[in-house]
């Protein structure tokens, strides 16, 4: 009896006490989202540095301290435009991750891998730097029509758009010689956003780059976005995963939201796993398996942190409440939140993810 | 019974005393220890006390309310010995 009852426990319970909140969080709850905005810009106020990152590798760390102020600068964004009563207090704080952002020892990891700043006239591609910068200035733009980063906006996205237009494989460098489909959809979200806020359709870029993606980098057994591709002939060398495919829908939702929509569905389809109610997302398609990396974070039984943690936008994106609310539970279990501290386990990058995801665009 | 019922309710309320510690002890080991996160370059030391609070909190969670079931059928539904 002590047993059965033991097991039909674990099997039901730990799943609803973790599933508090979940249900406020999808129907856009403002306590629970400015207390998490809380959180994020009390991490901020911390004077971060690159050093205080953990990754083993300075590049990762500065791309880690980059990706905190990006990821905070979206989820304010998405809470300004979808809170015109908090629309003043999340703007400020949204320029302060642009200025961070814009800071030169934050973009010093950039710099230091391509040999000239990511900022000056005439740069090369720096597809991430720019990509992910470009989308914050574009969702500023839309809140502030007249953004003091308009004159940026207009170069980035024209300097964006004329090197996509000429780059032979139609996919521009994160770094000299490495190609990352992934931080091409940045790319695209920050022309599409640039369209709508200038007008400037960029020649048709973005429609046959987007295209282009869809024929060439999606997996066609799986549905899934090829995370690397050679720089020179634009053949996968790495295998569709989860953590970019997730990251990439989430990006696309600025851009076609049908094809965000179908990569969404793909990673639920092909990726996502729900033991005792609490759902995960593989790094890896079932049945291919591979190691952890510094994009998917530590697997546990394939189950990744990073397509996990992105696929709470893929929900959001497919309105599918059951889907969003396995992956929340989860989100509990592991990132221990604490009320206005955000989650326990998630630092400045973790909690800033989780700001921009949990308030991602339900459909745009 | 009252007896039983006493225990059971001790026991549920340390489990749940302990996972407040542990959700304390995460929180202060990822905001002062560790740095501002944690990654493959965290020392080992750090990394360890991390991860040990967090499988602990996370067994607690997931086995927590089973065996506090478990404790209570066995203590209340424990025939009395003739």
């Amino acid at each position: 009896m002590a047993l059965v009852l033991f097991v039909a426990v674990t099997a039901l319970v730990p799943a609803r006490l973790a599933g508090c909140g979940g249900r406020a969080w999808f129907d856009d709850d403002p306590d629970r989202q400015d207390e998490l905005a809380d959180a994020v810009d009390a991490w901020l106020a911390r004077d971060l540095e690159r050093a205080g990152y953990a990754t083993g590798s300075p590049l990762f760390d500065g791309e880690w301290l980059f990706a905190s102020f990006q990821m905070a600068g979206l989820g304010y964004g998405q809470l300004a435009a979808s809170r015109p009563d908090q629309r003043d207090r999340y703007l400020a704080s949204m320029e302060r991750t642009i200025d961070g952002m814009l800071a030169e020892d934050v973009r010093a990891f950039d710099r230091e891998r391509w040999g000239e700043d990511p900022l000056a006239e005439g740069a090369g591609h720096h597809a991430a730097y720019l990509g992910y910068l470009g989308m914050v200035l574009g969702l500023h733009r839309i809140l502030v029509p007249d953004s003091r980063y308009a004159g940026l906006h207009d170069r980035l996205a024209g300097q964006l758009a004329s090197h996509l237009a000429a780059a032979p494989i139609g996919l521009l460098e994160t770094y000299p010689g490495e190609v990352y489909p992934v931080d091409n959809c940045a790319v695209l979200a920050t022309l599409a956003l640039h369209t709508r806020v200038a007008g400037d359709r960029h020649d048709g870029v973005v429609e046959a780059t987007t295209a282009r993606l869809g024929r060439r980098w999606i997996d066609p057994e799986t549905g899934l976005l090829i995370q690397a591709v050679d720089a020179s002939t634009g053949e996968p060398l790495d295998r569709p995963r989860g953590s970019g495919s997730a990251l990439a829908a989430y990006f696309l939702s600025f851009v076609d939201v049908s094809l965000a929509r179908s990569l969404a569905e793909a990673v639920r389809d092909e990726l996502a796993v729900a033991p005792l109610g609490f759902g995960g997302v593989l790094e890896y398609p079932r049945g291919t398996g591979g190691r952890g990396d510094i994009d998917s974070g530590p697997l546990i039984a394939g189950v990744g942190v990073s397509p996990t943690g992105f696929s709470i936008a893929c929900a959001r994106l497919l309105d599918d409440r059951g889907w969003f609310l396995r992956l929340h539970r989860t989100a509990r279990l592991f990132g221990a939140p604490r009320g206005d501290a955000g989650f326990a386990t998630g630092g400045p990058l973790g909690n800033a993810i989780m700001l921009a995801m949990l308030t991602s665009p339900r459909a745009l | 019974m009252r007896r039983a019922a006493l225990i059971v309710a001790l026991v549920a309320a340390l489990a749940l005393l302990l996972h407040e510690v542990l959700l304390r002890m995460i929180a202060g080991v990822g905001s002062e220890a560790v740095g501002v996160a944690l990654g493959p370059g965290t020392p080992p030391e750090e990394l360890a006390l991390m991860g040990g609070f967090v499988l602990l909190r996370t067994g607690l969670y997931l086995l927590g309310p089973g065996a506090v079931a478990a404790l209570a059928s066995t203590l209340l539904l424990r025939r009395r010995a003739p």
